[in-house]
């Protein structure tokens, strides 16, 4: 199995906080991992390391084998350029608990901002993109909506269409569904299933154990910014071999799951 | 069944009675403030010593006119040109090489200190502390070299005075506005891999304008009135323009009064530009505001 996400050794330090420490995990195309864990556990951190908004104080995340936020000049890694870092976000998409759909744009206008402004795709080409995938995603009637015209979860199936509009090569989703009312989870969820269905790589941080259950090939489970246990997932969340993601699942689990 | 049962015991009468009351009130307050300010004007427009005959017969004389287009033009080329500085100002202060945000809140500090007149003074007379502007390099050879009143001439320099004053105010107003965008709208255009001088253009600065337009109108009404101190270096704006004449003729208050109306136009001519921005730029904002629902967040 190749890995195309990696994280090797990655820990991540502000000021004199450490919230990620020697984080080591591997994601194969096409694979869907989930990471859970008490808040402040560096899952979120973890998750904007691995789609290059951050840039881990030591180690390295690479995908494809292409270290993330650097590059190899004479055997060496060097920070890489403004311009190298972005066109290696570009393929790396990012779906917000907030959704940050750009508020003065229409939904369309969304989804073409991309594609348009950053991959220099023709109007026309974008435009025909974006209607596929709002149809995808079961917006095809909001197209010329400007997003606080939308509901919570309307907003939240654009902004996945927006990440897809740059065919990344693996999707980061930042507890998706945990600004959203209750009644409008399940419509974010089942886009999210369909796009592992089609063999999306995905890492979802989430707190949806029973979205994790049914999504996830693998769950990696994270405290105090180290990851404690990781493996399949039916096994990480029936049979936890350590006590914390015991009672961490435990905690979780008193609570009915979605 | 132990619950509480609330009861309405207000007659659904009394409601409609007392906003019949309260809009009989309403309009009692009105009537007293109308006739208020309708005796007020009766006073100033019977009261003979305003000279509104002369007031009329200097209000569209061509050099008070000429004197407005000044003042007109000086506003806005001082706030745009105020604009663009406190945009940069207000993103060199966010860097993050401390020597870079310490220089633009030094900068911010001064501009914002001097006083305007100060300024002016200081400006117009540039030529006297720098007689002859050099390139090249410090202690070294000299490339090219010519006497500062021929490269820049005392108006000149005094606009740029004012544009670097108001590029201390609007930095400070701008600084707000990039405050006020969501630290998640930076990571999502970022993460579409734009390069920040996209992101700033494409996602961030739209929405700072929209909410600093308010704020930038007052700036500009600001400015409207301290393009009048400009009279101190002899430019005929508007009020040196009347100043002249009435230096002549001895009509003060009259003509003191025709800049006064020159200038409450031009404020609400200021005022329709800004609503109509306002709705441009709020256009997201304005539409969406009835149906926004959903996020629990």
């Amino acid at each position: 199995m190749s890995a195309l996400l990696t994280f090797e050794d990655v820990g991540m330090t502000y000021g004199h906080t450490t919230v990620l420490e020697g984080v080591n995990a591997e994601i194969a195309a096409g694979e869907v991992v989930c990471v859970i864990g008490p808040s402040g556990s560096g899952k979120s951190t973890l998750l904007r390391c691995g789609a290059g908004l951050e840039t881990p104080s030591t180690g390295v995340v690479s995908v494809a084998g292409e270290p993330v936020g650097w590059t190899r000049r004479r055997g060496r890694l060097v920070p890489a350029r403004n311009r190298a870092v972005a066109r290696q976000r570009a393929q790396l998409g990012v779906v917000f608990q907030h959704f940050e759909l750009f508020p003065h744009m229409t939904v369309l206008e969304n989804i073409i901002e991309g594609p348009r402004g950053v991959l220099d795709v023709p109007a026309e080409d974008a435009r025909q993109r974006a209607r596929e995938l709002l149809g995808r995603v079961g917006l095809t009637a909001y197209e010329s909506r400007y997003p606080a015209q939308l509901s919570g979860g309307q907003q939240q199936r654009a902004a996945i269409a927006r990440s897809l509009a740059m065919r990344p090569a693996v999707m980061f989703f930042d507890e998706p569904t945990s600004a959203l009312d209750p009644e409008m989870v399940g419509e974010v969820l089942q886009v999210m299933r369909d796009l592992a269905a089609d063999g999306m790589t995905m890492l979802v941080v989430t707190h949806e154990m029973g979205f994790a259950g049914q999504i996830a090939d693998r769950v990696i489970f994270m405290d105090g910014g180290r990851v404690i246990e990781q493996g399949d997932a039916t096994a990480v969340l029936t049979r936890p071999q350590t006590a914390r993601c015991a009672e961490f699942l435990s905690r979780i689990l008193e609570r009915p799951v979605a | 069944m132990s619950t509480v049962e609330i009861v309405h015991e207000r007659p659904p009468g009394v409601r409609l009675l007392a906003a019949r009351r309260s809009a009989r009130h309403n309009l009692a307050v009105s009537a007293v403030v109308l006739v208020i300010a309708v005796l007020a004007l009766f006073s100033i427009a019977r009261n003979h010593r305003f000279q509104w005959g002369v007031v009329g017969s200097y209000l569209t004389t061509g050099a008070v006119l000429k004197g407005l287009l000044t003042t007109f033009w000086l506003t806005f080329l001082v706030v745009a040109l105020g604009l663009v500085g406190g945009i940069v100002v207000a993103l060199l202060r966010r860097s993050r090489v401390p020597a870079i945000s310490w220089l633009a809140w030094l900068f911010t500090w001064f501009f914002r200190s001097v006083p305007m007149l100060v300024q002016i003074i200081f400006w117009f007379n540039f030529a006297a502390l720098y007689p002859t502007l050099s390139f090249g390099i410090p202690g070294g050879p000299t490339f090219v070299s010519a006497p500062t009143n021929s490269v820049i001439s005392p108006l000149v320099a005094v606009i740029i005075g004012f544009a670097l004053h108001e590029s201390a105010f609007m930095g400070e107003i701008i600084r707000a506005g990039l405050n006020s965008v969501p630290s998640g709208q930076w990571q999502a255009a970022r993460s579409l891999g734009m390069t920040e001088g996209r992101l700033l253009r494409r996602v961030v600065l739209p929405q700072v304008i929209r909410v600093v337009l308010p704020t930038i109108g007052n700036e500009a009404i600001s400015v409207m009135k301290e393009t009048s101190l400009i009279s101190v270096i002899a430019v005929t704006d508007l009020l040196y323009s009347v100043q002249l004449i009435y230096s002549v003729n001895f009509q003060t208050i009259p003509l003191l009064i025709v800049a006064t109306i020159w200038y409450l136009a031009f404020t609400i001519v200021l005022g329709m530009l800004q609503w109509l921005l306002e709705r441009r730029f709020g256009r997201s904002v304005r539409i969406a505001a009835p149906a926004s629902r959903g996020a629990a967040a």
